[in-house]
């Protein structure tokens, strides 16, 4: 089985329309499959930041309902694994 | 913007029309008038309905029927109740569209109400058009013409796409799917010509809604591709079979794969630019004219659709960042877990 870097796949996701597809419809198999492997905490967690991922993905069937008002309300609060893990993330929240 | 004069300059053509198509549904057998009311109350927005909302957004062009009075007032058409009859025919054009393109969904031998329905809208339409041409011979050979580009477009339709590259953002992809759209709106605007005793100027119109309908067509397509993705052939969107050739799967393409394609700067170059590049082809041909209206409408258009294509890269920037510091938090142990092969070889 052929490993790739964390890097590579970030690469991935960010670069290739059809992979990032894949990998938001099952991250944890498409990771699997590059030879990553998580813990279940990790796990877990992953799932928390693709579900919030696929939340916030622009939408451009509801862009006539105030798109614009959507992207300026983005709000950024610290979570609580920031907290946890020390890591300085932010979680981002759109506001109804 | 809605509140601009291109539109409130014509608030009372726009009573008018709703007075005499709430008088068409009111004249209709009362079995097809639920349905009749659907069409121009929800599906076509022309008659506020009681308890029916309409989500538009305030900076989108409104085209239908005020390219009509805009038309008359440049080509200097001063007969208000032609005026009008123009931006009634436009109204009926596109009821009669509606009903004629849903039909074409679903089993019509089932629906003979909306067959009924069709029939008694493209009647009015037709009565509507004969008045506004100085020649039954004029009024003939348009309508002959629009039902032949409409019987085209059906086919194209209905015929599989090849599944080599059909680029879909090309001239050829976009005029094909334009076709109803031109057939529905350019009768009404020779009409108007003909009415005025300007033919010479058709020419002009025509190229004018060639263009501006190519564009408005991926426009269109980003606004109904939840609704398209379901229907058969995915309706032949441009814009899904956009993402199925990127995607490599023609067409079976599922909500992630175009939610995932919005994110890449790519795409909206090329979907976004593309409409603004067939809307700028139409403000040019459209300047001869020298109408405030039609040229403030072409600015406006080109400016919400810029506007669009700047939020929704900001918006997928902001997206893959976020998705990347969540990753970041995930991945990051994986970094020191997963050993790059030579130090395993070594090992």
């Amino acid at each position: 089985m052929v490993t790739v870097g964390a890097r590579n796949f970030l690469v991935k996701v960010n670069t290739n329309a059809a992979y990032r597809a894949r990998f938001i419809k099952d991250p944890i198999k498409l990771l699997a499959s590059e030879g990553i492997t998580l813990s279940a905490e990790d796990q877990t967690e992953l799932l928390e930041v693709i579900d919030a991922f696929r939340g916030s993905l622009p939408n451009l069937g509801t862009l006539p309902k105030g798109y614009g008002a959507v992207i300026s309300a983005v709000q950024k609060v610290p979570s609580k694994k920031r907290h946890r893990r020390g890591k300085g993330e932010l979680t981002p929240m759109f506001l109804p | 913007m809605q509140s601009s004069r291109i539109y409130t300059d014509f608030n009372p053509e726009i009573a008018w029309i709703r007075r005499e198509v709430e008088g068409l549904v009111g004249s209709l057998d009362p079995s097809v008038q639920p349905r009749a009311r659907f069409y121009t109350e929800v599906r076509l927005k022309v008659i506020p309905g009681r308890g029916v909302t309409w989500q538009i957004d305030q900076g989108m062009g409104r085209m239908l029927p005020y390219v009509a009075f805009w038309l008359a007032d440049a080509l200097g058409l001063a007969n208000m109740r032609l005026r009008r009859l123009g931006g009634l025919s436009l109204v009926l054009s596109a009821i009669t569209t509606a009903l004629r393109d849903d039909i074409a969904d679903v089993d019509s031998a089932n629906n003979p109400e909306m067959v009924r329905l069709e029939q008694c809208w493209a009647g009015s339409y037709a009565e509507t058009m004969r008045e506004l041409f100085p020649a039954e011979h004029q009024f003939r050979k348009v309508m002959l013409s629009a039902e032949a580009e409409c019987k085209r477009y059906e086919r194209w339709q209905s015929t599989p796409l090849p599944n080599a590259h059909p680029r879909p953002f090309s001239a050829g992809f976009l005029r094909e799917s334009s076709r109803a759209t031109v057939a529905c709106i350019l009768p009404p605007l020779i009409a108007i010509a003909y009415a005025a005793r300007r033919e010479e100027d058709i020419p002009r119109i025509r190229r004018f809604l060639w263009e501006y309908s190519m564009g408005w067509r991926i426009s269109d397509d980003l606004m109904d591709w939840e609704e398209d993705i379901v229907a058969k052939e995915m309706n032949r969107s441009s814009v899904l079979v956009y993402v199925g050739d990127w995607v490599g799967r023609a067409r079976t393409v599922d909500r992630f794969d175009v939610l995932s394609c919005f994110l890449s700067d790519r795409f909206a170059e090329d979907a976004y630019g593309t409409i603004i590049g067939y809307m700028s082809k139409a403000r040019k041909i459209v300047s001869g004219f020298g109408s405030p209206y039609l040229d403030q409408f072409m600015e406006e258009e080109i400016g919400f659709q810029t506007h669009k294509r700047d939020l929704l890269i900001r918006s997928g920037k902001l997206t893959l960042s976020d998705l990347n510091e969540g990753l970041a938090r995930v991945l990051g142990p994986v970094k020191r877990r997963a050993l790059p092969p030579k130090r395993r070889s070594q090992g």
